[in-house]
């Protein structure tokens, strides 16, 4: 199970529990587990997210493997110029 | 073989200065831009746009062309696809207006005759009916009880319940407890601070040749920093598919984020369409500035909390940011790198994205960051002036290193700010004595940095040399650098290598060039390509020695036996394996394609010295420094051509660009006379330094250098010319008038 | 309405074009000389990305008109290398790393040359002051007043 960190803005709709303990090989598989256990989050998830894994910045790629215990932040999705 | 992943720290050519591949075209005006296609029988495409700031498009009545023969083509939003959704909806509403006019510039018709002058002509000839309706561009102003709603139910799902329509996205991160913080502080400074809308200036304006074909396939010429998303968006807007539009990207005049964005050429496809024939379209620089563009504008509350001794014990922001008629301002942006520098136990950050009657805005350098940062700086600055701290050591006792938890939440890997700071506290330019009357302004900032969907193939010639196809445009110098990489990898001469951008017709789906992902995503796909060409040229020389692939070796551009087992060869050099290749297995060529993520995060510390005339408001900058860390500099030269120009345009934002909107919300300054870009007399001599940090997610060290430049001169600036004036400066670009009432308003 | 034949001298060479009077120096060069290294970045006189020489001034191309240019010495960027050999302001524009993107490029070589003809020893002050027309949005200026003050002492000791 990975620890999961969303964003404190929209904490609340996860019932205040941080951070979340999801299952998933890769992120993908995460995001997938992660909306099934809270479909309210999935708006926020499709409208962009980016994430850090075990502290590596990790901007739209889904592919990215998943540790047991590994941390990952969600982020709002962030772009450049 | 452990080609594919083996750090290099030595180098032979990565790190030196060649000269760029494409400068001869550049220094003898033959370099292809945007504007500087043509085409047999094309024809000359114009906008007719929105006088208005806001109001409804009755009708749009172009009979008196009807008879026109120079009139080839007209086109509306009803000739482009009715059914986009979302972020794709808000393009094409911005490209072409639908039912309202949301801001003045905004695109209404567009016409098509086989002159510019005759086109000019007919888009005068369109008769608009309109009815205005109440505008606002201010972002406290938008989200008042009664200000005129943009438009309804657009707002993010993020959004709390009972804000303003107006607010469409909100953002809040951060960690700790900061009213708990607040209370341990000795000091604690609270300030809002407001800044305006900067255009990304760069001085080639948008550009286009584009001929769509009967049978529904287009090519585009364009000047775009990402040429495949113009391909996609086009295809979007038109109702086709992305593989029909094939877009070639020419040399681009600069874009720092502005020419991420796709404004005409799905209109002059929709021309040529209904012209068959091509049509080409530049854009006048009142369009640039009216239409395209710019950055948000802020307004932005920050609260520190520090000890006597320097320490921070909780900070917080709330960054409102208007994005012009669109949802999509960078807040969360704003928000998450405001306090990246600092090592806080408790930080609370909050973004609010707000709708306006202006143009969308679009990316420029780091977006978001550099307002958050002067906000945050200058709190700091007043903190470090009233607890009489010194402010390089005040910034170094909070400052992040590998380990610390960022602001926005997980842990920084290796990065350099410590570095920055350091190299700053004993700069030649910090210890000099101030001259008198100036004041002297410190800064950091911070700056992500992306990685992306990349793609590049390299092609071995018969007579050993290389050509490397990219699919990111240049912005800056970045085939100098992938020739270096490859000359680096392959050990061959790097006038032997030949970088082109290919189209999208070439190469796999290449995201755009912005976030600085250049020299880290094409020049690690590029690591990569060549590292598959060794590995090729490896097995092809076992495969003619008539060994295994792993009883060989790779040496500084050598194929050699490996050990005694493998018999006695004579070295294959890439020479000796390219001229036979085509009987001895076909042609070599190295692939990269995936999207590299860890891109490193990078900081900068700036320090300049500058004097407000108190007469006049005006300030002259004497001195500038920038020190950032690059991770590794491929073409140091380069990378400080960056860091200098960030500043530059930093020092403008600073100083003198601003939007300025009349009471009807029309832009006022929509040309470089008035818009005021910084030129060659109003700036010093800006120094650099490369701190070299490698990032541990590039296989060089590689970090973009190109965002953030732009993140400490605002705050830089502000923090001298406060300095300078004694009186701390709250709002950007710190004009003349604007000093000059700061000064009045002190006095009484 | 009907055109203006135009004759003229452009790099050298003898050059007529037809153009309707409200066309500029600029436009003439660009869409009926096929000389697209001036380039338009305001069309207003404040960027100087369309800079020539003009009877031995520089003067923003967009500013004049075409049928000015009847009987007239005009010389542009692509005028400016020599048998395929750079000019040293060309040269040291390339070494310095004086351009990214290149767009002001031309404007500003141009720009520099006709300063140079005037001044053979500018100070840094007078080639910013000098220069302080010709917009670069890219560099923050620093290396192309290197590569100017570098090309201008080149020019001093090879003559
Ligand atoms: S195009 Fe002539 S000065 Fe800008
Ligand atoms: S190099 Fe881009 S504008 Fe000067």
């Amino acid at each position: 199970m990975a620890n999961v960190y969303l964003w404190s803005g929209v904490r609340a709709l996860v019932a205040e529990e941080n951070p979340l303990k999801i299952d998933g090989e890769n992120l993908k598989e995460l995001l997938d587990n992660l909306i099934i256990s809270y479909p309210n989050l999935k708006a926020i998830i499709q409208e962009g997210v980016s994430f850090s894994v075990d502290n590596k910045l990790v901007m739209s790629s889904t592919i990215e493997r998943i540790e047991e215990n590994s941390e990952v932040y969600i982020f709002q999705k962030i772009s450049g110029g | 073989m452990a080609l594919d992943n083996e750090n290099k720290n030595f180098f032979d050519v990565v790190g030196t200065r060649p000269i760029r591949p494409d400068g001869i075209e550049k220094v003898t005006g033959q370099a292809r831009f945007g504007a500087d296609a043509y085409l047999p029988g094309m024809l000359h495409g114009i906008i007719l746009r929105s006088p208005h700031a806001h109001a409804e498009i009755l009708n749009i009545d172009t009979t008196s062309l009807d008879n026109d023969p120079s009139v080839k083509a007209i086109v509306t939003r009803k000739d482009f696809s009715p059914d986009l959704k979302g972020e794709d909806w808000n393009i094409l509403e911005n490209v072409m207006a639908d039912q309202k006019a949301l801001y003045d510039g905004h695109a209404i018709a567009a016409v098509a005759c086989s002159s510019l002058l005759e086109a000019r002509d007919a888009v005068k000839k369109i008769r608009v009916k309109y009815s205005l309706l109440p505008h606002v561009t201010d972002v406290e102003e938008a989200m008042k009880e009664g200000a005129p709603i943009i438009r309804e139910g657009v707002a993010r799902s993020s959004v709390p319940k009972d804000m303003h329509p107006n607010i469409v996205g909100y953002h809040e991160s951060g960690h700790g407890n900061v009213e708990k913080g607040f209370i341990e502080a000795d000091l604690i400074i609270e300030e809002t601070f407001k800044t305006e809308a900067a255009h990304q200036g760069y001085i080639e304006p948008h550009a286009c040749l584009v001929n769509m074909m009967p049978d529904g396939k287009g090519e585009v010429w364009c000047c775009t920093q990402g040429h495949f998303n113009v391909a996609k968006v086009c295809a979007k807007l038109l109702g086709t598919d992305a593989s029909q539009i094939r877009v070639t990207a020419s040399e681009i005049g600069g874009g720092f984020g502005g020419k991420t964005a796709v404004f005409i050429e799905p209109v002059a496809l929709a021309l040529s369409k209904k012209a068959n024939r091509p049509v080409k379209m530049v854009m006048s620089r009142s369009e640039v500035f009216r239409a395209t563009g710019p950055t948000s504008s802020t307004s932005m509350l920050v609260k520190i909390g520090m000890k006597k001794d320097g320490k921070i014990t909780a900070a917080s922001g709330t960054f409102k940011l208007q994005g012009g008629a669109f949802p999509g301002s960078p807040m969360a942006e704003s928000a998450m790198c405001a306090f990246a520098p600092y090592d806080l136990e408790h930080v609370k950050n909050v973004g609010w994205d707000v709708m306006c009657n202006r143009p969308k805005q679009a990316a420029y350098r780091a977006p978001g960051s550099p307002m958050a940062a002067f906000a945050v700086e200058s709190v700091i600055d007043d903190l470090c002036k009233k607890l009489k701290l010194d402010p390089i050591e005040t910034r170094l006792k909070n400052a992040v290193k590998e380990g610390s938890k960022a602001s926005f939440g997980p842990r920084f890997e290796r990065i350099g700010l410590v570095e920055t700071l350091e190299s700053a506290k004993s700069h030649p330019h910090y210890l000099a004595p101030l001259k008198d009357g100036y004041g002297r302004g410190i800064s950091c900032g911070f700056w992500f940095n992306f990685g992306g969907e990349t793609s590049v193939s390299l092609a071995l010639a018969e007579d050993g040399t290389a050509s490397l196809s990219v699919g990111t445009p240049d912005i800056g110098g970045s085939r100098a650098s992938m020739c270096q990489i490859v000359s680096e990898e392959l050990s061959i001469p790097y006038e032997k290598v030949r970088a082109t951008i290919a189209d999208t017709a070439t190469l796999g789906y290449n995201e755009i060039s912005h976030g600085s992902r250049v020299t880290f995503a094409t020049g690690l796909a590029t690591i990569k390509a060549a590292r598959d060409m060794k590995r090729k040229l490896c097995a092809r020389a076992a495969s003619n020695w008539g060994l295994e692939e792993d009883a060989v070796y790779w040496e500084k551009g050598y194929v050699k036996p490996a050990g005694p087992n493998a018999g006695n060869h004579d070295p294959l050099s890439i020479i000796d394996i390219a001229k036979t290749m085509g009987r001895t297995g076909g042609p070599i060529v190295g692939h990269f394609e995936a999207s590299p993520e860890g891109a490193g995060v990078s900081f900068a510390t700036h320090i300049v010295d500058a004097k407000v005339d108190r007469e006049t408001g005006f300030t002259s900058v004497d001195r500038y420094t920038v020190i950032q860390d690059a991770g590794k500099a491929i073409h140091p030269a380069y990378v400080e051509g960056q860091f200098q120009g960030g500043a530059a345009q930093g020092i403008g934002w600073a100083l003198n660009e601003e939007y300025i909107y009349d009471e009807k919300g029309v832009l006022q300054n929509a040309g470089f006379l008035d818009y005021r870009i910084p030129v060659a007399s109003d700036l010093p001599k800006i120094d650099t330094v490369i701190v070299e940090v490698p990032n541990p997610g590039h296989p060089y060290g590689v970090r973009g250098v190109g965002e953030t430049s732009i993140c400490p001169p605002l705050a830089a600036i502000a923090n001298a010319v406060s300095n300078s004036v004694g009186i701390r400066m709250k709002e950007l670009p710190m004009s003349p008038p604007r000093i000059l009432k700061a000064i009045e308003e002190n006095n009484g | 309405m009907k055109k203006v034949h135009v004759s003229t001298t452009i790099n050298g060479d003898n050059k007529e074009f037809l153009c309707d009077t409200r066309e500029t120096l600029l436009d003439a060069l660009r869409d009926h000389l096929a000389l697209t290294g001036s380039k338009e970045g305001c069309g207003t006189g404040d960027c100087g990305a369309c800079s020539v020489i003009f009877e031995g001034e520089v003067i923003c191309s967009c500013l004049a008109l075409a049928v000015e240019a009847e009987g007239k010495n005009i010389d542009t960027i692509e005028g400016m290398a020599n048998d395929g050999k750079l000019h040293i302001l060309q040269k040291k524009f390339l070494e310095h790393a004086a351009l990214q993107c290149g767009i002001c490029t031309p404007g500003i070589l141009m720009a520099s040359k006709s300063l140079l003809q005037q001044n053979k020893e500018p100070t840094k002050e007078e080639v910013r002051f000098w220069l302080a027309g010709n917009l670069c949005r890219c560099t923050g200026y620093d290396k192309i007043i290197n590569a100017v003050l570098d090309a201008a002492k080149e020019m001093r000791e090879t003559v």
